[in-house]
């Protein structure tokens, strides 16, 4: 009875806090949420549903579902709002970074007079080589040196408060400013990224031409032979994780596929050249993984642990090593066409990104890196990093660790709960993602290189009037960022307490 | 004493690391705030210029940020987008950090339950609730008002989120001991878990003051009279019929972000304050 | 009442979002026939056929051309604001540069090509990265109708793009941007882009010489003549500006295009509505839209005027020279009306001068002696200027010549949103132009895809079934008629471009 008050007692001061936020959250939030969700059953129309057309709208079960999966363009948006989001690894990286120089001591010891004359001196030297090479060359070089020897005065005044503006920039202008203006970047005939790409290409070009073939080519088969290196890196690893009762058996399948992917969509898509390159990729990453599990097999878990267990960090490490592999084909692919381009009448073209369908994508995705590095997930690190205790660094200076030792061993693990919502954070708006940007920049072109599922749901949904259809497309995208959140939640929580 | 190194005079080692570091600081910076200058440099070129290679203005054209105010009712907007956002801010702290209290800090039935239905609702793109919301508006006669602007904002799944994760870090201990001295829930909140949470509730200020003055979508759907206008909407302006006013679209971007900067260099400081309290105490 | 412009109010999403919810504006700003047709199949637009003829803004009041983009199914929906139509601007010194004669009013694609290889050879330096072309853009639509190919049949009731002509015009763009190398690269179908207003990259590359010629309507002139008078602030030769048409194969076009307004059918206003379209229709609207040179006037009896044909410059910033009060401005406004009304007046073929229109008035604060220095000072501002409207003298008649002669307006289906089927042809176009996909891959694709998307649309619409069998049998007597070799009844044919190609070729029957 009195246990039962009590529980009475426990949710209504619970749901008495919650209140002010529940009530709005019911009206704007669940409401239009619950109406959704019965849209994407249904054949709403705008052209044929509104107050001025009121046909009767009829349901249609899971058509708008079926239809969903059977259209080609679907699969396509969806493969590009995955390949966008191999940039969270990258851009969760960058803001790290960012927040650790950010949160060291600058002040030089008790020697800022010294910062200064060191500032000074830059500045002479800058506007000295300004005199020298300079007043000839473009403004664009004046331009640099200046804004760097502003921020460097700058710097050593304010000290880590005008790095961090500095820093937070490129949040201040987010929307739609801060999409034309990248556009105006990436134009590649009078956008100023071509025109410094211009004169490097030209040199590149006669270092090409000169170059026998062959060798170049050689350069392609170097970088399939590191990916595949990556590859059974990644899967030693995690097999010795494994035998040391670090990672469990379930919790190794995901990452694997991951370490596998590239090998896999390379062959399957015949992105490379020749018949052999993709035989030779195909062959090499299965006899890796087949070598890998019989290794495994072989040597049984020394350490038996439970099967979900460290899944967070390998899921990580072989995402990154999935992107670098992603890179490294890449490069191999360029290095392979080199010759014949640079044989073209005026030698090798800067890439003409937002036009490309193959430059498009990872155009966005610098966009968004350059955006990521100082944006929030970067204040949230730094927040959490001047939490970091201070004697936990002077323990393991004591042991003697070295740096990236006492970053592994102290920081990241303290990190832990800040990465975790800047994780689930991130996989969310990734692929919720990409609409504004292809609103105002690209129009999700060229070829759909950049519609991202959001953006498909806004063309169907305001330039078709399917507005059924484009809440089923909404939800399918909400099932599958529920599927990943939960995934998280239940790997990466316990991570975070481990 | 006899322990302590040899001072060496001059510049010490911690100064090269230290001078290394605004190396790094600066390039770093330097790319990070290029296209920012690249837009300051823009609001001062007449349009002929815009297209041109030279980031550098040939004819500085200052008169641009006295154009922006001819052309558009520039300050309306700017008081518009600043009330809208400092109401949002507001409202969302507050009812974020209640509700974050309320799943972080107490114990009832279902609580994660309906936390987790809270993580849901982020999960679906805001676009398809655009029309069944913009319904609701009508229904509530808050078309084209500065509430139908705040109040939808200011209950945010986010903000509660993160104030969560950032009151799940303060130890246990501290309720305990107040449940001890008798303290109510509500005292606990005020006085313990809120200052506590600074760092959490600043950072969330600072987040969502900047989302909202830079929202577009809603602003533009929900409002109809020119003199409700935010920003960014009222910005399209510079888009017109006439051909897009790039560089005065730039200065009055250049213009709009000064809010935003004087409110990140007030708060930065804040946030670290705050935090090393934190620390001290927890 | 008063009256509200707001320019940042055309969003579509936005006119959708509140037009369906009852709370639109209550004139809406149309950027095409495709758009009209999409408010109109949400039952957003109000007819105002009866109201156009009580206020004298009818369909008889614009280009013939046009009436396929201002009504449906004869019912007149909308009144244009400014009507525009794209042609090659030209800058006849890039070519003279090289010892090449302009193009002069029109070229077919054999002379286009042989001038675009020319200019490129001439122009770019041997071995170097091309930097230098014939034009920034070609239309594939209107290239592919210049061949006898429209985007659907002649009732509209089925794309036609994989035709001959349309795979034709992919082809020869395909061509000539990668083997000819007389096209650059990034040249994108997009003609409406965010950066189209200020003509974009492609005006600055135009007036530096990169881009020999290029294409856009009569209202880029607003941002040449900025253009030009910044040459004459920095003391360089003006532009020597022309215009020429598409480049065709058979049957030379042009597609004509307009911004207009309709009427919101949920308004409260409706009545004051059609006041507003009445007044695009007035004189002094068209007038205003002549001198500005923004596009066409929405009546063409107004491009047959001396200030149209030989337009003198506008009237200069008069705050900066005159500094009047804010009081003062009923005042301004006054004279400005006057002005114009003067300077519409102005016998261009005799010597004429500036000192002889209406002065500007007086300002409270100036005194005689400063008032004859702002005098002077407005005289030689105006005089400056001067200059670049007389080297548009002769362009502008070209302008109305195609608009309403070669002109004709968009094909809209009933069965597919323009913009939907847009959408499919650009991907179609810029996979091709990205090599994933043959030219005429590409024709096959954007022509399947919006054929499936009419199937879709029928599917989901059997109101609409009733209507697209009767246009099949349509489009069977026309084959047939084809096929016989007799004329077909002008009647049965729905496609403003077919009547127009049906006409041209001598296959049309014209119904009395």
């Amino acid at each position: 009875m009195t246990h039962r008050k009590r529980t009475l007692r426990e949710l209504a001061t619970g749901l008495g806090f919650l209140l002010p936020n529940i009530l709005g959250f019911l009206t704007f939030t669940t409401i239009p949420l619950v109406f959704s969700m019965v849209l994407a059953f249904s054949n709403w129309d705008l052209k044929r549903h509104n107050m001025f057309k009121e046909e009767s709208i009829s349901f249609l079960g899971i058509d708008n579902f079926i239809r969903l999966f059977s259209e080609p363009d679907f699969w396509q948006y969806l493969g590009n709002t995955l390949f966008f989001m191999m940039n969270i690894p990258f851009a969760i990286g960058g803001s790290l970074l960012a927040a650790i120089l950010l949160s060291k001591d600058l002040d030089g010891g008790s020697r800022r007079a010294g910062l200064w004359l060191f500032a000074s001196a830059v500045m002479v030297a800058s506007l000295l080589m300004l005199i020298v090479v300079g007043m000839g060359s473009t403004g664009m070089t004046i331009l640099i040196c200046g804004l760097a020897s502003m921020f460097l005065v700058g710097g050593t005044l304010g000290r880590t408060s005008v790095y961090r503006t500095l820093f937070y920039l490129p949040h201040f202008t987010a929307g739609v400013a801060t999409f034309i203006l990248w556009k105006k970047l990436y134009n590649p005939y009078t956008g100023p990224i071509n025109q410094a790409l211009r004169p490097m290409f030209d040199k590149v070009t006669n270092v090409v031409v000169s170059t026998p073939t062959p060798m170049i080519q050689a350069g392609f088969w170097a970088a399939i032979a590191i990916a595949m290196g990556l590859l059974f890196l990644g899967l030693r690893k995690m097999a010795n994780q494994w035998r040391d009762g670090d990672l469990g058996s379930t919790a190794m399948v995901v990452p694997t596929i991951f370490l596998l992917l590239p090998a896999a969509v390379s062959f399957y898509n015949g992105w490379l050249p020749t018949q052999t390159a993709s035989f030779v990729i195909g062959i090499s990453a299965v006899c890796l993984l087949v070598w890998h599990l019989f290794g495994m097999a072989s040597s049984g878990q020394e350490f038996p642990c439970k099967k979900s267990n460290g899944f967070g960090s390998a899921a990580m490490l072989a995402l990154a090593f999935m992107v670098l592999q992603f890179i490294l084909i890449g490069l191999g692919l360029t290095a392979y066409h080199l010759p014949v381009n640079a044989a073209v009448d005026g030698g090798l073209q800067p890439p003409f990104w937002l036009t490309s369908v193959h430059w498009a994508k990872p155009a966005i995705m610098m966009m968004g890196l350059w955006g990521a590095i100082g944006s929030n997930n970067m204040l949230l690190y730094l927040a959490a990093l001047t939490n970091v205790p201070g004697d936990l660094y002077e323990a393991a200076d004591i042991d003697g660790a070295s740096r990236f030792q006492k970053f592994w061993n102290v920081t990241w693990p303290q990190l832990a709960p800040t990465t975790f919502f800047i994780v689930v954070m991130s996989m969310i708006h990734g692929l919720q993602g990409g609409f504004e940007m292809a609103r105002t920049m690209t129009q999700g072109g060229p070829a759909g290189a950049t519609t991202t599922l959001s953006y498909f749901i806004y063309t169907e949904g305001f330039e078709t009037g399917r507005l059924g259809y484009s809440s089923a497309v909404a939800w399918t995208l909400f099932a599958m960022v529920f599927t990943i959140t939960m995934f998280n939640w239940k790997f990466g929580n316990r991570y975070v307490n481990d | 004493m006899s322990t302590t190194k040899t001072y060496r005079p001059g510049l010490g080692r911690k100064f090269y690391s230290s001078a290394m570091l605004h190396v790094v600081l600066t390039l770093m910076s330097l790319g990070l705030a290029l296209p920012f200058a690249w837009m300051l440099l823009t609001s001062f070129k007449p349009l002929v210029e815009v297209q041109s290679d030279s980031w550098i203005p040939v004819r500085w054209q200052p008169s641009n940020y006295i154009e922006v105010f001819n052309v558009i009712p520039f300050a309306k907007f700017y008081w518009n987008s600043l009330f809208v956002a400092s109401w949002v801010t507001f409202l969302q702290v507050m009812t974020s950090s209640l509700a974050a209290f309320s799943f972080s800090r107490l114990q009832w039935p279902g609580r994660d339950k309906v936390f987790a239905l809270y993580l849901c609702t982020m999960m679906l793109p805001g676009l398809v609730m655009m029309i069944p919301n913009f319904q609701i508006m009508i229904s509530l006669e808050l078309v084209d008002t500065y509430t139908g602007l705040i109040l939808p904002a200011a209950f945010s799944a986010f903000g509660t989120f993160l104030l969560r994760q950032f009151m799940l870090t303060i130890p246990a201990s501290l309720d305990e001991s107040a449940q001890i001295d008798g303290a109510s829930k509500w005292r606990l909140y005020w006085d313990i878990i809120l200052p506590l949470a600074r760092p959490g509730l600043i950072t969330l200020t600072i987040f969502t003051f900047m989302g909202n003055y830079n929202s577009f979508f809603w602003p533009l759907v929900m409002i109809k009279s020119v003199e409700k206008y935010t920003l960014p909407v009222g910005l399209l302006f510079f888009d017109s019929s006439r051909g897009q006013s790039t560089h005065l679209l730039m200065a009055a971007v250049a213009m709009s972000v000064i809010p935003m900067i004087l409110l990140f260099l007030l708060l930065q400081k804040q946030l670290v304050k705050g935090i090393q309290m934190g620390a001290v105490k927890g | 009442m008063e009256l509200r412009l707001d320019t940042a109010n055309r969003d579509p999403s936005k006119m959708i979002i509140q037009g369906v919810s009852g709370v639109g504006g209550d004139t809406w700003d149309v950027f095409s026939g495709a758009g009209m047709r999409f408010f109109h199949s949400m039952g957003l637009l109000e007819p105002v056929t009866k109201q156009a003829k009580e206020l004298n803004y009818g369909l008889d009041k614009t280009f013939p051309a046009l009436v396929p983009e201002l009504s449906i199914d004869g019912e007149q929906y909308m009144f244009p604001c400014n009507v525009t139509t794209n042609l090659y601007w030209v800058n006849k010194a890039t070519f003279r540069k090289y010892g090449m004669e302009p193009p002069s009013g029109t070229w077919d694609i054999e002379t286009f090509e042989r001038m675009g290889k020319e200019f490129t050879k001439k122009s770019n330096p041997p071995g170097k990265r091309r930097s230098y072309f014939i034009t920034n853009r070609v239309d594939a639509y209107v290239l592919g109708r210049s061949f006898g190919t429209s985007q659907f049949n002649e009732t509209l009731t089925r794309s036609t793009l994989n035709a001959r002509g349309y795979t034709k015009a992919l082809e020869l763009i395909y061509k000539w941007t990668y083997e000819d190398h007389i096209l650059p690269t990034a040249a994108d179908m997009d003609a409406f882009d965010s950066e189209a207003g200020e003509g974009g990259p492609e005006l600055y590359l135009f007036d530096k010489g990169n881009y020999a010629t290029f294409l856009k309507g009569r209202w880029v002139l607003i941002r040449l003549r900025e253009q030009q008078e910044d040459r004459l602030l920095r003391n360089e030769p003006l532009m020597e500006l022309d215009v020429v048409q598409s480049m065709y194969s058979e049957f030379p076009n042009a597609i004509i295009a307009t911004r207009a307004a309709a009427v919101y059918a949920g308004s409260k206003h409706k009545d004051l509505a059609v006041y507003f379209q009445a007044f695009l229709a007035s004189e002094d609207y068209n007038m205003q839209i002549v001198r500005d040179a923004d596009a066409l006037p929405p009546n063409p009896i107004y491009m047959d005027t001396e200030a149209y044909y030989k337009p003198l410059p506008l009237l200069p910033n008069l705050q900066l020279i005159f500094k009047y009060q804010p009081s003062e401005t009923e005042k301004i406004s006054a004279f400005r009306i006057q002005f114009y009304e003067a300077l519409d007046q102005v016998d261009r073929d005799k010597p004429w001068s500036i000192s002889d229109l209406p002065r500007p008035p007086k300002p409270q604060l100036a005194s005689d002696a400063q008032y004859q220095k702002q005098l002077i000072a407005f005289d030689k501002q105006y005089n400056f200027t001067l200059p670049i409207y007389l080297n548009e003298w002769g362009l502008h008649e070209k302008f109305s010549k195609a608009t309403t002669t070669i002109s004709v307006p968009p094909e809209n289906s009933p069965f597919v949103l323009s913009n939907v089927a847009s959408r499919m042809t650009r991907k179609a176009y810029m996979a091709m132009m990205n090599h994933i996909i043959t030219p005429q891959e590409a024709a096959q694709q954007a022509a399947k895809h919006v054929n499936a998307e009419i199937d879709r649309n029928l599917a989901e619409h059997p109101q609409l079934r009733e209507r697209y069998e009767k246009l099949l049998a349509d489009q069977q007597e026309i084959e047939a008629l084809r096929k016989a070799g007799k004329k077909v009844p002008l009647h049965l044919i729905r496609n403003p471009f077919h009547q127009a190609y049906y006409r041209d070729q001598g296959w049309l029957k014209e119904t009395p």
